[in-house]
């Protein structure tokens, strides 16, 4: 496996050095003179339609020339026109009693504290810092005959919006999800979660794209050595491009080959908050709605933010139908295979009769069936998820048509086949959690190669090796199966069942050890 | 790490290849078995094996004129031999997991079926629940034949007669593998097994034609039970004998009896409830049984409501159970000689060095034991009726 990959990474063993742009630019600081300023930008940006230099004069600096450079759709107009332009150009409005500038005074410094009426604001004093705060929609107000600039917070331009969680769907809860803005998605959790213990700390990933990442925890709960872990390992990631949560995903989980997600995600507010609350760390990325989660733990795929809010015993039932829900889908097939074919004798009587009744004209073995239906029903799935919506009609006609009856009319298939297919297809989709369904969507595959070779024997040494795999793996740090491999048993009290409550004294303990008591341990008063 | 991985990537190939059965068969590759028949052809056996037809089983409007089932028959040294010498005939191997009877043939189980029974009590393939019955003055072949009309499969037919005749009626009794061989160790306990005979033509019955009257011409009868010595067939008891033989060895879950009344006429009862026991009391068996009855009709002018009167058929209705069980027990111990009832094993439970005196002869013992009986019967309800209408039809 490793030379395969050293083969694959051999052209990129010595990966190019330095940065995508050009080394031809020294002199780095801002120069004095405007016009130079201006000239070295619009070249820069390569003469770019989107980039609107404003000239004009402020009369306060004694009808000093200044230029303002924004990126048109990154910023909001609005707030450009009435809190930096209103403010320069009509500045003073007649108040005689606001000191005029000093000669020795710095232009920079007197526009912030007497003109600018706007919340954010830094200083910058060379042309990267410019280009990034331009980039991310600031607005830069530069001054002739100062080699300083002031960027303004103008960020603005067109938003998704907090609209209803589409994926993730709940009957009682919140409803809301995170859209593709940073900022607006870190307002969310900071709306769940009031605690000036709430920290946030962004950075900004990849060469090209400068994404900016944020890490969320909550300081005296989080494991700081989790927190350091995801720093360093964020900080390694040395790559042009972060376009969506999965190139962090893979850039920074702890093992690559394995079906196994070993990082959460989630696109609800209410279940990143929750996960914070168990002491772990949220990464958001600008330009996605998907917030990870980490450490993940195999336990936190199969909940669903709607178990907390439901009755907790009707949460138990529907964990423990989600858990079966997941033998089915994983194994249904496999042991359908396995029994028809190796172990007859288990089934009864009049059942092994009907069944081979139904399978007396069908040309295929149990395996090729199988093996065929799964396959359609997966190109069916597939193509139901890519096509355009107006579509969608016409895959399930064809879809229930083709499967459920014509393959069965035209013997390619037996009845009790298309049953068996449809309850795997069907509790497939009880995972609360996409990329969890889909590693044992795959995993049936070769377990169903394993029960047409060797029976169940083949599906038992099949699920030790998976079980075995899934005990191996680890999530920054913490093991992928606990809390049952290695047993907490205070933890369990959210797993299977999820206990009521206020009865969910503590916090698990294989994320974090800090602060564990979340509650005081007693029963509401009858 | 990577000899690691190959380590463990040995180890499981290793573990898939050292099964010892395994065994890959297509559903439609099989000729499921209902029932096998063994018979005496001389110094050989005759196998016959009822082949179900899972498409004439399941059809489930119209159907053709075929048969549900296909019985085939072949002979050979030994009964395995025959098994696999039915390719010649089927075109499927024989799948003999699901059978739910064997039947033997009255004449070889006269001779000793040990041998050729110890096939299925060692083949890893067949399931043990199938019960053991003997084909009464007939072979197993004739009777595997017959079609029967409620339910399709002749075998499935005969199984279930069984187990509710054993459980309602209880002249009959289930054996299966297991109580059969221990059966023939002749320590302890002899062997039974319920007969079935053939009653019409075996030829009409085994074609549709039987199927497509209201009142099949030839049909299949749980007949009373045989008695065995160590393997060999030694006769047969009557139906009252068979009952009394339920009763003893607590094979009774309901049944139904009469009672004379004193002025003739009947008064039929239900037996729901029987319990028996078998001790070794010093020198002698004590069997208690305990039975429970509701009357189910009454065919006399007997007054129910009187107090007395349901004493007085308890006392009938438990000399009546009595006289069975002696009859039954003096057939066994006079006629047969043989410890159907399992009073060496009540020996050997309560007392072993007892036991290992008395089972070198424990034929002859057997037929000196003296055994006393405590029958006691409770009638529990009368029924919906208090007084019978027959008190006042005038004669």
């Amino acid at each position: 496996m490793n030379f395969i990959i050293r083969r694959l990474l051999k052209a990129y063993i010595d990966p190019p050095s330095g940065n995508t742009h050009p080394p031809n630019n020294p002199p780095n600081d801002l120069f004095d003179k405007l016009q130079d300023n201006l000239n070295r930008i619009q070249t820069e940006f390569g003469g770019s339609t989107d980039i609107v230099i404003r000239e004009f004069r402020i009369h306060s600096l004694n009808g000093a020339k200044a230029a303002l450079v924004y990126l048109e759709g990154l910023v909001d107009q609005q707030l450009i026109s009435e809190s930096l332009m209103e403010s320069l150009l009509q500045f003073p409005k007649g108040d005689v009693s606001i000191p005029a500038i000093l000669p020795e005074q710095n232009p920079v410094t007197y526009i912030k504290e007497f003109v600018l009426a706007i919340g954010k604001t830094s200083d910058i004093t060379n042309f990267d810092s410019l280009y990034q705060a331009v980039l991310s929609g600031f607005t830069t107000l530069l001054i002739d005959g100062c080699n300083q600039a002031i960027s303004a917070a103008t960020l603005g331009g067109k938003d998704r919006g907090v609209t209803e969680s589409s994926r993730e769907i709940v009957i009682r809860g919140p409803q809301e999800s995170f859209s593709e803005s940073l900022r607006t998605n870190t307002a969310l959790i900071r709306r769940k979660i009031r605690d000036r213990n709430l920290r946030l700390e962004t950075k900004q990933i990849g060469r090209v794209t400068k994404t900016d990442v944020a890490i969320m925890y909550v300081n005296g709960i989080v494991n700081e050595k989790v927190v350091g872990e995801v720093r360093s390992r964020l900080n390694q990631i040395d790559t042009d491009s972060i376009l969506e949560s999965g190139y962090i995903e893979e850039w920074i989980q702890d093992e690559t080959f394995t079906p196994f997600p070993t990082m959460f995600y989630s696109e609800r507010p209410d279940v990143i908050a929750g996960e914070l609350l168990e002491g772990k760390v949220a990464i958001l990325i600008d330009g996605t709605p998907m917030v990870l989660i980490v450490p993940a733990l195999f336990v936190s795929f199969i909940n669903s933010a709607e178990d907390y809010y439901q009755r907790a015993n009707i949460s138990s039932a529907l964990r423990i139908l989600r858990y079966f829900g997941i033998f089915i889908s994983f194994l249904a097939p496999s042991l359908y295979i396995a029994i028809t074919t190796f172990h007859q004798e288990m089934l009864p009587t009049d059942l092994l009769i009907n069944l081979a009744d139904q399978h007396a004209g069908v040309p295929f073995p149990a395996f090729i069936e199988a093996l065929m239906m799964e396959i359609t029903f997966e190109i069916l799935r597939e193509a139901g998820l890519r096509m355009p919506k107006a579509i969608g009609q016409t895959i399930s006609i064809v879809g229930t048509l083709v499967l459920g009856q014509a393959a069965v009319a035209a013997g390619i298939v037996s009845p009790a086949m298309v049953i068996i297919v449809s309850i795997t297809a069907i509790s497939s989709f009880l995972f609360p959690s996409y990329n969890m369904a889909i590693a044992f969507r795959l995993l049936r595959f070769p377990m169903m190669g394993l029960a047409a070779s060797f029976g169940i024997f083949g599906i038992f040494v099949g699920v030790v090796a998976i079980l075995f795999h899934l005990c191996t793996l680890r999530s920054f740090g913490v093991p992928y199966m606990s809390p049952f491999a290695p047993l907490t048993v205070s933890d369990l009290k959210d797993t299977i069942f999820r206990l009521p409550h206020w009865m969910l004294v503590t916090r698990p303990r294989s994320i974090s050890q800090k602060n564990v008591i979340r509650s005081k341990p007693s029963q509401p008063e009858k | 790490m990577f000899r690691k991985m190959m380590f463990i990537l040995l180890f499981l190939f290793m573990l898939l290849i050292m099964t010892g059965c395994w065994n890959r068969r297509e559903l439609s590759d099989l000729a499921i078995a209902g029932a096998i028949g063994i018979d005496e052809a001389g110094d050989q056996v005759r196998v016959s094996v009822q082949v179900l037809n899972p498409g004439e089983i399941t059809a489930k409007k119209g159907g053709s004129q075929r048969s549900p089932i296909s019985t085939y028959s072949e002979q050979a040294d030994t009964v395995f031999e025959a098994l696999r010498k039915l390719t010649t005939i089927v075109p499927r191997k024989i799948y003999s997991s699901h059978i739910r009877l064997i039947v033997i043939g009255e004449s070889l189980a006269r001779k000793g079926i040990g041998p050729d029974l110890e096939l299925f009590y060692r083949d890893q393939e067949l399931r043990p629940t199938f019960y053991v019955l003997v084909a009464r003055k007939t072979t197993a072949e004739n009777l595997l034949k017959v079609l029967t009309s409620n339910e399709k499969i002749p075998a499935e037919s005969l199984f279930h007669s069984l187990e509710t005749s054993e459980s309602v009626w209880a002249p009959t009794a289930t054996v299966n593998m297991g109580e059969l061989v221990r059966s023939f160790e002749g320590k302890g306990k002899a062997g039974v097994l319920t007969g079935v005979q053939v009653k019409g033509n075996v030829e009409f019955g085994a074609s549709s034609q039987n199927l497509s009257t209201s009142s099949p011409p030839t049909t299949l009868h749980l007949s009373s039970l045989s008695v065995f010595r160590r393997d060999k067939l030694i006769g047969w008891l009557d139906e009252e004998e068979s009952k009394g033989y339920s009763y003893i060895t607590d094979k009774v879950k309901s049944s139904v009896g009469y009672v004379s009344c004193p002025d003739g006429g009947k008064v039929v009862v239900e037996i729901v409830r029987s319990k028996s026991e078998i001790k070794w009391k010093r020198n002698s068996i004590a069997i208690r049984v305990r039975v429970e009855d509701n009357v189910a009709a009454q065919q006399c002018k007997l007054d129910l409501t009187d107090p007395r009167t349901i004493p007085e058929l308890e006392k009938k209705a438990s000399e009546k159970i009595k006289a069975i069980m002696k009859k039954t027990l003096n057939e066994a111990q006079h006629n047969y000689h043989a410890d159907i009832f399992g009073f060496g094993e009540a020996i050997y439970r309560s007392d072993p060095h007892k036991w290992n005196q008395l089972k070198q002869n424990w034929d002859d013992t057997f037929s000196e034991l003296p055994v006393q009986l405590d029958v006691k019967v409770k009638i529990r309800y009368t029924g919906v009726a208090n007084k019978s209408y027959l008190k006042d039809i005038k004669e």
